[in-house]
Parts: C-alpha cells; structure tokens; sequence
C-alpha cells in the first residue's frame, strides 16, 4: 500500500516537472494565473500572447482586468480603451472602464460640445466596418431602388423606388459618416491616459521652473487629448513634451513619460 | 465568673501582643547627595527594642561618626483604644567621595530574640557644581535651595526651562514623550508662562501631574533643584523636522538677604527674572511606502477583536457586532473600522468610545465600538472580514490582523408587517466584470474597410452596372418597340451598299453599264440571301427559293420582273433616264422589302 502511494506521488512529481507550458497556450496560463489571483504573471502572459500572437479586444480587456487588480488603474484604462478601439461593440470593456473611471482621482470638466459627442458617442458604439457595411448595403439599396424606378412599368412601383432611392441615399451617407467617425475614433492615436501616480502639468514644454508655470495636477488614469508634441533636450535627456487639452477649459504640457497613448 | 475575668484578660494581653509585635527595620537613604558634602543614613527601628546594631559600611564613603540615637514615643486614644509606638532612629553620618552610584548594604539588629535585616537600598551622589569645584564659591546645598545671599546676583544659568523630548527621531504617528522641566538653583515664589511652547503638527495627551521641587538633577555641571512643570505625550502629524517652539516664563526668585550685627539672620528678598525654554526639534520620518491597503494611520501596537451580540437574528430586530481595538499608540486617533455590512442590513452610525491612560512613554487604550444593524430581509449573509492594518515603528513594519467573516441567518421577524414590500433588484456594482476566457481571437493584422483602398472604387463600380444595365435595357425597348423600322433601316443600309456601283453608273447616265452592274447586284444579293452559288442562279430556283424564304409573291414577282426588264433594257435600243430611276427605285424597295422579311 505504502509503495502505490510512493508510486503514485512520484507520478504526481513527474507530472508536475513536465512543461505543462507546452500543452496549454498562453492565453490559457495567463487566464488561469488570473483565476488564481496572480496578476502580475497574468500581464506578463497576456503581454507575451499579444506580442507573439497577436492581439484582439478580448485580449486587451483581459489585459486591462489585470492590471486593474494589479492597483493600476492608468494602465488598466489604457487597455480598456485599446480594447474599445479594436472593437467598439465590446460591451464588457465599455461596463469596465466606466466602472474603474469612477475609482479615478480626476474629474475634468466638459469635453467637446453637445452636438458632436451625441453624435460620436452614438457613432464609436459600433465599429467602422460595420457602419461601412451599412453604407454600401445602403447604396445597393439606392442602386435597387433607382433600377426599380427606371425598370418597372407599375405607377405605384415606380413612385416607390424614386422616394426610397433618395431615402436610402440619404441613410447611405449618414452610414458612412459614422463610419468615417468610427474609423477615425478606432484608427486615431491623438489621445493618452496618464499612467503615473500623478504628474503636473507646466505651461511650456518643460519641467515648471515655478509656481506660475505649474498648470495643474493630473491624477492616474486621467484621458487627455494630444494637440501638439516637442522633443526637448537630445540624446538619453531626450524628452517629449506633449500639449494636451484635458477638457474645455484645461489646456497644458505633459512630460511623454507620465502619459501613454491610445 | 473567674473563668470569664480570665479569658478577658488574655485578650487584652493578646491584643497588646499583636500590637507590639509590628516591629519593624528600614533604612532611610539620603535623598541628594553632592560629592564632597556630608550625608545622613537613618535606620529607623518601629516598634521595638533592638541591640546589636553594626554600621553598615558604604564602599565609597567614610564613615565619619555614628550612630546618634534619638527615641519618639507616641500615644494615641482613638475611639477609646489606646495604642502606642516607638521609633528609634539611629543615624550614621557619612562623606561622599566621588560621585557614582552606592549601595546601602543591609544591616541588622536584633530585637528580643529575632533579627531584622533592611533591604539594600541604593543612592546617587552627584558631582559638585563645577564653579564650586573652580572657585570654591557657594556651593548651593542641593537640599537647601533657597540658601543664596542677594548680594549675589542671579544668574541666567541659575534658573532654566528645559523641553526634552526621549527621541531624536521618530516616525509620523509614533508616541514621543515631552518633558517640560523647570531648573533651579534658587526658591522660587511664582512661576508665570507668558508664551507656552507651541507643539505645531502634533497631537498632545497631556499626562497629569502636580508640579514641585523635588529632585536634584545634575546637568551641565550644576545641581539642580527640578520640578516637572508638564509631561505630555506628542503625535506628529506630518513627516520633516518638527520644532516645538521655546516658551517664555516670568520667574519669581526668593533670595536671601544676610542682615549684619551680631544675631546675623536673614530676609527674603524676591526678584523676577524672565527665562526663556530651548527649542527642540525632532526628525520625523514619514511611514514606509507603500502602504499596505486598509491603512488609516494607525501607530503602534494592538490588537483587535470582535463580537456578535446573539446568535438569533431576526428581521427588523436590532443586533450589534461590537468590534475592540486594544493597545499601546495614537489610539485616540484610529478611524473606526468601516465593516463589512450586507446591504440588506440598516446600519445606524456606529458608537466609538475610546478608554485611553497614560502609561510610561505612550497612550495605551481601547476603543470599543459598537455597530448597530437591523436585518431588513430573510435569508443567509455574510458580514465580511475586516482587516485592520497599523504599523509597528518598533519593528518598522506593517502589520494586519484581521476580524472573522460572520454568516448569520436571518430568519422572519415577529414584528413584520403583513404587507410585503417590494424591493427591486439593485447591482452593487462594486467591481469589474470577469475576464473573457476561450478562444480571444488574436489577429495581427486588423482591417479597416473605411479606409482601405477599394471603399470607394467598390461605390462607383456598383454605379456603373447599374448604369450600364440602364443602357442595356434602354437599347433592348427601343429595339423591340420599332422591329420593321429596325429592319427597314439595317436593308436600306445593305441596299446602299449592293446599289453603290449602280448608283455610280445611273448620275453618268452610262445605261450599258448600269444595267449590268443593277444585274450583277441582284443577283449577287439574292444568291447571297438565298444562299446559292452563283452556278445556279435560274429564274426558276429563285421563284421557287423566294417562296421558301418567306417573301410574298409580290416580292418574287417584283424581283422577276427587275431581272426581265434589266436583261430586255440591255439588248433594246430604247433606254431613258427614266426607266433607269425607275428599275433602281424598284430595285431598292425590293431589297428593302426583301430585308424586312423573316426568313422561315
């Protein structure tokens, strides 16, 4: 009895030192060393995938989750809205970042006018390729209903297909400035999240040399919009200073080392 | 009535037995002694009669006489209860040396047939003045303060006000004991702070205590008469060097003024000095980062416990969970633990209270709270664990304890309403949504239809199919709408064609030629139409090829007569320019019939 157990515990070491590594992939190892609470192998493996295999909106959402675990909510917002920008449909990543945004220090002020954030927000919910999808399934609409108009020998048929060609035109071109907006938005690298734990703002491409030159104090986690960037200083004291607009009515220079974009 | 007298009387003799019988043997140490000076030690024997008394010898002093006896006797009726007692005090006189710490040695005596010993006891002799030791001037009897001629002025080192701190360095939240002592040379009458020290970023527990001269400390090469003026124990609040700002005190110093004449004595004199307390600062580090989470700033070392009141919880019926924090730091300063509580639980604000004393150098204490919480609805919930983190400046480190996780059950309350409540379904919403496992879908590539190249193309090649269907269409109605019309212009294009040469030959008014040529053309046309070679084009084969065509007889007739007419105009002399047009027109309209028909 004693030698089955003997026997059987060296079977368990032996299965142990095998690489499991090899068998399971490493999504699999990085979502099971999230299950187990260890959030740091689980950056680290779902880092290597992205590198290694490439990279997809449920990866980056994993990736912001554990680094929201980690205590590192700029990161973790960082990720979120990479998630969102490779697929703005992920409503998980949309719930998440919402979630961690009220966890956040800063809050800014408004950002952009009413209009236009009605209109984007409604526009960046669903992809661009969807919305160019929409577009051209319009314009074939448009092309029917056109053809109907010409081909068909029936009043009524006729007078139906000339409306809805212009209706169907019309929704052809307001498919497709969305999906320009959501292109834009999802191919658009002009934003950046603060990842350090806070950093102040100067009002010139440089270290704040005193206090009228200090803009403000930005906290972890933080999006900013990017106007302008400089390189100051060259070679290893090379530094990149990026004139960010924080909402309407905050605008400053960020030092490139506290914030990372989109 | 003998035997009653009897046992009286032993009583009496017992009770003043017991009453002798509390003999007992100490020795009074001195209380200051200067190096050089003389001092007494008392052995005071209470309550008997000893004999055999040995001077104890102290290594270190001499011995310079002794022992003087003297005897107190008292006696005392309280009640109607006599009772008396006697001290016997046998005091040995002796010189200090050198200063240094000295031990008292026991000593014995023996009272009837029992011996007492004391206990040793130990002293300090502190060193001389050192103006004394230079200069041989007034050395200030320790024991005597007030002592001091006004001819002498009083000097700014005579009177002091020290602020001494137990630490030069501490961490932000740790106890730090203050001492405000007050130095003296002389008697003082009154004593006025004018400006208290200021203790900016600390918090103070004031340690209680009654001010007097008491003890006479050695410092900077004087002896002094000391007296605590205030004892507190400080928290810093923030990191960096913190000083606490010195205090000014009007003093009141009573000296003595030596009259002259023969009986000599002496008249107080009073005069005011102001003096002025050092400052003392302290460095304070800040807690070690970071800082673990659930850290609220507390300092030093305790425990935690707690208590759910009951075990049978009932909806709307009060429970408390009573949670204790018990230790050694700035418990007055601990924020209360926020528990864990379902939220189906009605909480009320909890009830802090907080027992703290000074003890030795820092604040020990409990704060007891108490949590008060009502269960709104039935079933089973988890009142979660609490972890409690402070930091031990001690070890330097971060320590949590950590409460258990109560599971209570709730169970119907009896004081429920009839009328269920309805409740909505609320989200706690208080983390993140778990992350996607499966197949993620990893790409490298990923692909922009907007703006990738064939967008664009793609709307303009939909266009022109339709455009391009459009024309198709467009064509094939004109085409069906007018098929004679069609048919007419394509034969009036072959029968241009076949009549070019005849037409040539009909403006030169050549009529040999044209009749030819407007031979050679129908007969070239019909042998193409008809499909015959030229070796058998007869009359015959093509009236009767015609028919089969489809051509009306008409037409043949037409075609026939064309052919009669053109071969009879060759060989006859009489030709005009009329018959000419004529044979051509019929000749054209022929072929253009001949070209509408569809051939069978």
């Amino acid at each position: 009895m004693n030698r089955i157990i003997s026997s059987l515990m060296l079977l368990v070491a032996l299965m142990a030192s095998t690489p499991i590594a090899s068998a399971t992939s490493t999504v699999e190892q990085a979502d099971s060393a999230y299950a187990a609470d260890r959030f740091d192998e689980a950056v680290k493996l779902y880092s290597r995938a992205a590198t290694d295999e490439g990279t997809s909106s449920e990866l980056l959402y994993n990736l912001a989750n554990s680094y929201y675990r980690l205590g590192k909510p700029g990161k973790a917002i960082l990720y979120y809205e990479r998630a969102l920008r490779l697929d703005p449909s992920n409503a998980d990543a949309r719930t998440n970042l919402e979630f961690v945004n009220t966890k956040i220090t800063d809050e800014p002020g408004d950002r952009g006018m009413f209009i236009s954030n009605t209109v984007n927000g409604f526009a960046c919910r669903v992809s661009g390729n969807v919305w160019s999808g929409w577009a051209l399934t319009f314009f074939i609409l448009t092309l029917g209903a056109v053809a109907l108009y010409i081909f068909a020998s029936d009043v009524r048929l006729r007078k139906t297909g000339f409306f809805g060609a212009f209706v169907l035109f019309a929704l052809c071109v307001v498919a497709n400035v969305f999906a320009s907006v959501s292109t834009r938005y999802q191919r658009g690298h002009n934003q950046a999240i603060i990842v350090s734990p806070s950093t102040l703002l100067s009002t010139s491409p440089r270290t704040p040399k005193d206090r009228s030159e200090e803009a403000m104090l930005l906290h972890e986690g933080t999006r900013v919009e990017i106007l302008d960037s400089v390189t100051t200083g060259t070679g290893d004291k090379a530094v990149k200073w990026y004139d960010v607009k924080v909402d309407n009515a905050n605008r400053a220079w960020v030092n490139g080392g506290d914030i990372e974009i989109i | 009535m003998i035997r009653r007298v009897a046992i009286t009387l032993l009583c009496m003799v017992a009770v003043v037995a017991s009453a002798l019988a509390e003999t007992s043997f100490t020795v009074i140490p001195p209380r200051t002694v200067i190096a050089g000076n003389k001092f007494n030690v008392t052995f005071r024997l209470k309550d008997g009669d000893g004999s055999g008394l040995k001077a104890p010898e102290i290594k270190g002093c001499t011995l310079l006489y002794g022992p003087s006896t003297s005897r107190m006797q008292n006696y005392q009726w309280i009640n109607g209860q006599a009772s008396s007692s006697t001290t016997i005090d046998y005091s040995y006189t002796y010189r200090a040396d050198n200063p240094g710490t000295y031990t008292i040695d026991e000593a014995r005596i023996t009272v009837g047939n029992r011996t007492y010993t004391t206990r040793p006891e130990t002293f300090k002799v502190l060193p001389q003045d050192r103006t004394a030791v230079g200069g041989g001037r007034q050395p200030s009897p320790a024991d005597e303060p007030g002592e001091t001629s006004a001819d002498i002025p009083v000097n700014a080192n005579d009177v002091l006000v020290r602020i001494i701190l137990n630490k030069t360095r501490a961490y932000e939240q740790e106890a730090i004991v203050c001492t405000i002592k007050l130095y003296t040379k002389h008697s003082i009458s009154e004593f006025l702070p004018t400006t208290q020290p200021s203790f900016d970023g600390f918090l103070i527990d004031e340690v209680p205590l009654n001010p007097s001269l008491n003890e006479v400390e050695h410092y900077n090469g004087q002896n002094y008469m000391t007296a605590i003026l205030k004892q507190c124990i400080i928290f810093p609040q923030k990191s960096g060097k913190l000083t606490i700002n010195s205090g000014k005190y009007d003093v009141t110093v009573v000296q003595y003024q030596r009259l002259g004449g023969f009986w000599g004595g002496t008249r107080p004199v009073e005069r005011k000095i102001k003096t002025t307390s050092n400052s003392a600062s302290i460095t304070i580090d800040p807690l070690p980062q970071p800082q673990p989470e659930g850290f609220t700033g507390a300092v030093g070392r305790f425990t935690i416990d707690s208590r759910l009141n009951g075990s049978v919880f009932k909806t709307n019926e009060a429970a408390s969970l009573l949670y204790t924090i018990k230790g050694t730091g700035n418990i007055k300063y601990v924020k209360e633990p926020v528990v864990d509580f379902p939220t189906e639980f009605e909480q009320y604000q909890p009830q802090a209270n907080i027992d703290s004393r000074v003890t030795g150098n820092n604040v020990t204490g409990t704060m007891t709270i108490d949590y008060t919480f009502v269960p709104q609805s039935v079933g089973n919930f988890t009142i979660g664990a609490d972890k409690f983190v402070y930091f031990n400046p001690e070890s330097r480190e971060y320590v949590t304890l950590s409460t258990p996780a109560y599971e209570l059950k709730v169970s119907q309350g009896s004081a429920a309403s009839t009328t269920v409540n309805k409740q909505g379904i609320t989200g706690k919403n208080t983390d993140i949504l778990h992350i996607k496992l499966g197949d993620l879908g990893l790409s490298k590539s990923h692909t922009y239809v907007y703006t990738s190249w064939w967008y664009w193309p793609s709307y303009g090649v939909l266009t022109l199919i339709l455009v391009g269907a459009v024309w198709l269409y467009g064509r094939n109605v004109r085409r069906n709408a007018d098929v004679q019309g069609r048919r007419l212009a394509r034969a009036g294009k072959v029968a241009r064609r076949r009549l070019k040469d005849v037409r040539k030959y009909m403006a030169a008014h050549d009529a040999d030629r044209f009749y030819a040529s407007l031979l050679g053309a129908i007969w070239g046309y019909l042998g193409d139409k008809l499909s015959l070679p030229a070796s058998q084009l007869t009359r015959d084969n093509i009236a009767r090829l015609l028919e089969e065509y489809g051509a009306p007889e008409s037409l043949t007739s037409k075609f026939i007569g064309i052919i009669d007419d053109c071969e009879m105009a060759r060989y006859s002399p009489a030709r005009s320019d009329e018959q000419i047009s004529r044979l051509y027109d019929d000749a054209s309209s022929a072929m253009n019939e001949m070209e509408g028909i569809r051939k069978k």
